[in-house]
């Protein structure tokens, strides 16, 4: 009776261990779960012959040490899972996800370089500022605003500078000229409630820039025009930036356009000061979150002075609602590019030794 | 946007999905990449056909979605659809769930035609024959050759005989149209897209030949025939959009409508086809040429066919001169001038088919054509040169009456003058228990004009079938009319005397008829008085009149005259004529007393000259000042009003200006911008503007109304202070004006609603009354009501569709309501000026009498 009740106890204390055997992780327990059974059977066959009491102090230290033992096993697993993550990131780190050396030498340690970044954003801001608070009234009807000039701000010449840029493989200084026509455009398209065309049309160019990417990655090279392109945006995915910033002229008119003669406070000459600060700021940057930061910190710096004219006229903050619609839209279009640009494909669209400027 | 516009925007996405075909094909080697660009061609064309039909979905409340989706991607769809054609070989090839694709695809197409939206979509009509076009044009021309060059020749030569069919006059057309009436339908169809087809196929020819030798003349010749091919069709969009302005025609969009989606896919289809750099040449095609036929189309509707007919005339007239100088007389036809002075006479570009009419002696000549300003106004024979003094009857003359009844849009077509009728509403909420108004007994159409200065008469008539209208004056008192004697002739148009009558300071009535007779009638008076002047041209409209001072500014056929209500002496303007072309005005305004007359002139036969402000001596006629002025519109000089005696107010289409006088130069302020200081453009953001002057005081008091998306408010200018007050409520205003005058400004955008709010703004004071609320007048079926303000009675009449109400102030309380019996459209008011009467104007329907005492 006394040795079919041991019997039973340690059948019991293997039954449980067997199953105390699944908190394990599942590759511990296909490797080590035979062996470990294997030994506490041994174990108990020994403590048998001493006795019950050998048996239950066996089976309760074996369920003791357990939990420990299960603690240290996962921390050790997490551990080593970590390292992985870490060498994982670190390995990302040393191919940069975005792009390119911190310090690649486009240009930016070079004053006529920013001064040709510049000069777009001058060729706005003047114009605007003298028509706006200097009102020419020899100037035909047509052109007495800057929304009238436009097509001479933000027209013809940005669109001969983009096409030199085009020529010349997109150097830095051409993307705000891109940024200002399509300002220009989306102007054009807002005052004819064809929003949904720019948008549908920027998303098909878009989606043809994706392609021809891939079919340069994967299938052949695409012809030493567009290679210079892609390596010029692969250099620096902050270019693309740029060039959204380039519309900020655009942004800062849409921004004061609330009824009243922004030639009547200094605001609007604060919000175009403030842009091409901005575009000094980012010139003189080194790293890429500090020149999306720049840019960031413009944008939003621009809406300030917006918001302020409409408190001097309105007394209150109400109905700026738009403004904030206008910063966001800014924002979210300036953080685009770093997150949809395939650097890995547009670097290796750079022809060897493209080192631009 | 317009259509022709969205159509050179569907450029950027063909050429975008001709790219995107590009990068398929370079994706992969040769036949994988065919693979590819098959399948994406098959997947392009199921989105833009999903597309075409979301848009027809959202396309239920407007067609503006479909049109401007349809508009878009037309050509990109004749584009993939022909491709995928000139394809079929390679798709039968691929795999079977490609196949099933395909397949799906086709049954999609055919299910859309079936059901009928083929048509909506311009698929049937522009796009599927396109690409029978395309498909057809590109098979046969790349396969032969040779016959790919001669066929372009011949269809060189067949669109020169269509474009000759087409210019011919419409008695030489018909003949052809009865014998091949079929064939040239079909060659007016396909030509255009065939010949689109034969350029595109002639370069990819000559750029695929080999080098070398007469291969390089051959190719030379091929581009230079595509060339040819090309310009042609270009100069013939051109001149077909140059004679649809003459007649309002569609001869040139249907060209184009069927040759640019053809070049746009053309294009796209070059693209795939040739190889390495040749390709730019493709997507150069799939640019260039639609960008050509388009601005070919817009260039044919900005030039003025007038200033080409006088340069042809002009061309012609030297020729007769140098003829002269020769011969020593003038020739007898103008094809005497052939070859020698001319190659051929050209013909005038107004009514198509129609040569010059000629008339010449051995001492003169007359050179003139029927014309027309507007398709739509009378043709009339117009004599560009001369010289000399005729000695017979000219026969272009007496050929007038039968060219007008030709040419003449109304001339015995019933239709082009039939009214619309208005389609009865339910009635609203106050109708039920209202009493009924019914029209004044008329037997014909009736007519109206205006109350006299004392408020006791209102001036009515009534057209017969014969177009002869009687008149009568409404008493405002007992509602009774006493007839006018005699009868007058107005066109059938006329339904409003604004123009032609005058009430004078006596009491008299001025009258001015289609035939220039002026007469002066008193009320109830069988007196009828003759005062047209003598030795004048028949004279035509009254433009201004003034009452205190009794002068009214008549203008005639060239010439200007005034006339003196208190003497009844006519006084010409010798220094100024009217605007010479047809449909085309100038403007004037009396000051308040008469002393002086503000008369825009346009200066020539669009705004392009600008105008000329003459201010006049109303004693004399005599100019006393003349300004230039750059402020017009196509048709009309500025609108010019008096505020003050060295204030005028000019209005343009873009322009509202107060002009100081007193400055030499004058000096313009612009209203909007230096006077209420606000960034509004006149068109899109700004609701309205009106002007109230105190002349004795030299004041005046002006209003805007904003319409921008973030302002809706009205603004008030009151000129001896310099103050700007700004009114922003949520509701409707009334402006009160010190003599009584009363404005209504609807909210901008705002519906009609079942109760409708205002609020009364004192202008003088700036002092605003409660909230009042107007019920009553919905449904209606025009959006804005007529509102009066009865000063003696301190109440608010109201009109709409539904009826009339009077309303009491300031609480806005409905005190009584009235339905108008008898068809029309919603009434205006017309408010006695003593108080005692409402005339109710319906239009398209009766005028209605309503006592107020």
């Amino acid at each position: 009776m006394r040795e079919m009740v041991l019997a039973r106890l340690i059948a019991l204390i293997q039954a449980l261990h067997r199953c105390t055997l699944y908190a394990f992780p599942p590759s511990f327990r296909s490797r080590f779960g035979e062996e470990m059974a294997e030994v506490l059977s041994e174990r108990l066959a020994t403590a048998e012959e001493e006795g019950a009491r050998a048996v239950v102090s066996l089976g309760a230290r074996e369920f003791w040490q357990m939990p420990a033992a299960l603690v240290r096993l996962y921390l050790y697993r997490w551990k080593k899972k970590g390292r992985r993550i870490r060498a994982f990131v670190s390995q990302v780190r040393a191919q940069p996800v975005f792009g390119v050396p911190p310090v690649a030498d486009d240009g930016r340690f070079s004053t006529g370089q920013l001064l040709l970044e510049v000069v777009p954003f001058l060729l706005a801001a003047i114009p605007i500022a003298w028509l706006t608070y200097r009102p020419l009234p020899w100037l035909p009807d047509a052109g007495r605003t800057p929304v009238d000039a436009a097509v001479f701000w933000s027209g013809i010449p940005p669109a001969l500078a983009l096409t030199v840029g085009l020529v010349r493989g997109m150097p830095r200084w051409a993307y705000p000229h891109a940024g200002l026509l399509g300002g220009y455009t989306l102007w054009l398209a807002a005052e004819r409630r064809q929003i949904w065309l720019w948008v549908t049309l920027l998303t098909m160019v878009v989606g043809l820039s994706v392609m021809a990417a891939v079919v340069h990655e994967r299938g052949r090279p695409l012809p030493p025009f567009f290679r210079r392109l892609g390596g010029s945006v692969g250099l620096d995915w902050t270019r693309l930036s740029l060039g959204v910033f380039g519309a900020a002229p655009w942004l800062i008119l849409a921004a004061f356009d609330n009824a009243y003669l922004d030639g009547r406070t200094p605001y609007l000459g604060l919000a175009l000061l403030a842009m091409v600060l901005t575009v000094v700021v980012y010139g003189r940057r080194g790293r890429q979150e500090r020149q999306l930061a720049a840019l960031l910190g413009g944008a939003t710096l621009l809406m300030v002075p917006a918001v302020m004219d409409h408190v001097y006229w309105l007394g209150s903050l109400r109905a700026v609602g738009w403004i904030v619609v206008l910063c966001v839209w800014a924002v979210a279009l300036l953080v685009l590019p770093m997150l949809v640009v395939p650097v890995q494909w547009a670097s290796n669209l750079a022809p060897l030794g493209s080192g631009e400027e | 946007m317009g259509m022709t516009t969205l159509y050179q925007i569907g450029i950027v996405p063909a050429v975008l999905i001709a790219l995107g075909g590009l990068l398929m094909l370079r994706s992969a080697e040769d036949e994988r990449g065919q693979r590819r660009l098959s399948l994406y061609l098959l997947v392009v064309t199921a989105l833009l056909l999903l597309v075409l039909f979301a848009a027809t979905l959202m396309a239920q409340r407007g067609n503006s979605p479909l049109w401007q989706a349809s508009s878009l991607l037309m050509s990109s769809i004749t584009g993939v659809l022909a491709l995928l054609v000139l394809r079929v070989r390679r798709l039968a090839a691929m795999g079977p769930g490609v196949k099933l694709v395909a397949l799906l695809l086709l049954l999609g197409v055919v299910g859309m035609v079936i059901a009928g939206l083929g048509g909506r979509f311009g698929l049937m009509f522009y796009a599927f024959p396109g690409v029978l076009v395309l498909v057809l044009g590109w098979a046969l021309g790349r396969r032969f050759r040779v016959m790919a060059v001669l066929f372009a020749v011949l269809l060189l030569l067949a669109l020169f005989g269509l474009n000759s069919f087409v210019d011919a006059a419409p008695a030489e057309r018909t003949p052809f149209f009865d014998a091949l009436g079929m064939l040239l339908s079909l060659s007016m169809f396909i030509l255009p897209g065939l010949a689109v087809v034969g350029g595109a196929v002639l370069l990819v020819n000559a750029l695929r030949a080999p080098d070398g030798g007469a291969a390089t003349v051959r190719r030379g010749l091929s581009i230079l025939l595509a060339l040819a091919l090309l310009g042609y069709l270009t100069t013939s969009i051109f001149w077909a959009s140059v004679w649809d302005q003459t007649s309002d025609g569609l001869g040139g969009i249907f060209f184009l409508m069927l040759s640019a989606p053809v070049a746009v896919a053309a294009g796209m289809v070059m693209t795939v086809a040739l190889n390495g750099r040749r390709r730019v040449v493709g997507l150069l095609f799939t640019v260039l040429v639609p960008l050509l036929l388009y601005q070919a189309l817009e260039r044919g509707w900005d030039v003025s066919y007038h200033a080409i007919t006088e340069a042809r005339a002009e061309r012609i007239a030297q020729a007769l001169e140098a003829y002269k100088q020769r011969e020593g007389v003038y020739p007898e036809t103008l094809d005497a001038l052939t070859p020698r002075h001319l190659l051929r006479v050209p013909r005038p570009v107004v009514l198509r088919g129609e040569s010059w009419c000629y008339q010449g002696g051995d001492d003169f000549y007359r050179l003139g054509a029927f014309s027309r300003e507007y398709f739509s106004t009378p043709v009339k024979l117009r004599v560009y040169n001369s010289a000399g003094e005729p000695d017979s009857v000219w026969e272009c003359e007496e050929r007038t009456a039968e060219m007008k009844e030709r040419y003449d849009w109304s001339t015995g077509d019933e239709v082009v003058v039939q009214s619309p009728s208005a389609t009865p509403l339910p009635p609203g909420e106050a109708a039920g228990e209202a009493e009924t108004l019914t029209p004044l007994p008329a037997e014909g159409e009736t007519v109206w004009g205006s109350w006299s200065p004392d408020g006791a008469y209102f001036l009515l008539g009534e057209r017969d079938g014969g177009g002869r209208t009687t008149l009568a004056f409404l008493d405002g008192q007992s509602g009774e009319r006493c007839p006018a004697p005699g009868d007058y002739a107005f066109s059938p148009m006329t339904v409003n005397l604004r123009e032609r009558h005058a009430w004078l300071p006596g009491g008299q009535l001025l009258l001015v008829d289609d035939t220039g007779v002026v007469v002066l009638l008193a009320p109830c008076s069988p007196d009828r008085e003759d005062v047209t002047p003598e030795g004048a041209a028949k004279v035509e409209t009254i433009m201004a009149y003034n009452v205190e001072g009794g002068r009214a500014l008549f203008r005639g056929e060239g010439e200007y005259w005034i006339f003196d209500g208190r003497t009844l002496n006519w006084q010409l303007v010798p220094e100024v004529t009217p605007n010479p072309y047809d449909a085309h005005w100038d403007n004037a305004a009396w000051q308040p007393d008469g002393e002086r007359l503000a008369l825009s002139r346009l200066n020539g036969r669009d705004a392009s000259e600008g105008s000329t402000l003459y201010l006049v001596d109303g004693a004399s006629g005599d100019v006393l000042r003349e300004i230039p002025l750059s402020v017009a519109s196509e048709q009309s000089a500025a609108r010019v009003d008096w505020l003050t005696p060295d204030d005028v107010l000019l209005m343009g289409p873009d322009t509202l200006r107060v002009l100081d006088l007193s400055a030499d130069p004058p000096q313009p302020r612009d209203v909007v911008r230096q006077l209420f200081e606000l960034d509004l453009d006149l068109y899109g953001e700004l609701f309205g503007h009106s002007w109230w002057v105190d002349w004795e005081r030299g004041a005046y008091i002006l209003s805007i109304q904003a319409n921008h998306p973030r302002n809706k408010a009205h603004y008030l200018y009151r000129s001896e202070t310099g103050s700007v007050e700004m009114i922003d409520e949520d509701a409707h205003l009334l402006l009160r004006f010190p003599d009584g005058q009363m404005e209504q400004w609807p909210r901008p955008e705002a519906e009609p609603a079942e109760e409708e709010t205002f609020v009364m703004v004192d202008v003088t004071t700036g002092e605003r009354s409660e909230a009042l609320t107007i019920t009553g007048h919905t449904p209606r079926d025009y959006p804005r009501l007529s509102i009066s303000y009865l000063q003696e009675e301190g109440q608010l009449a109201v009109a709409s569709s539904q009826g009339v109400s009077l309303h009491s102030l300031p609480g806005g309380e409905r005190l009584d309501f009235w339905t108008l019996a008898g068809e029309g459209f919603s009434p205006f008011l017309r408010p006695a000026p003593d108080g005692s009467a409402l005339v109710i104007v319906r239009d398209r329907g009766g005028v209605y009498w309503l006592p107020l005492h």
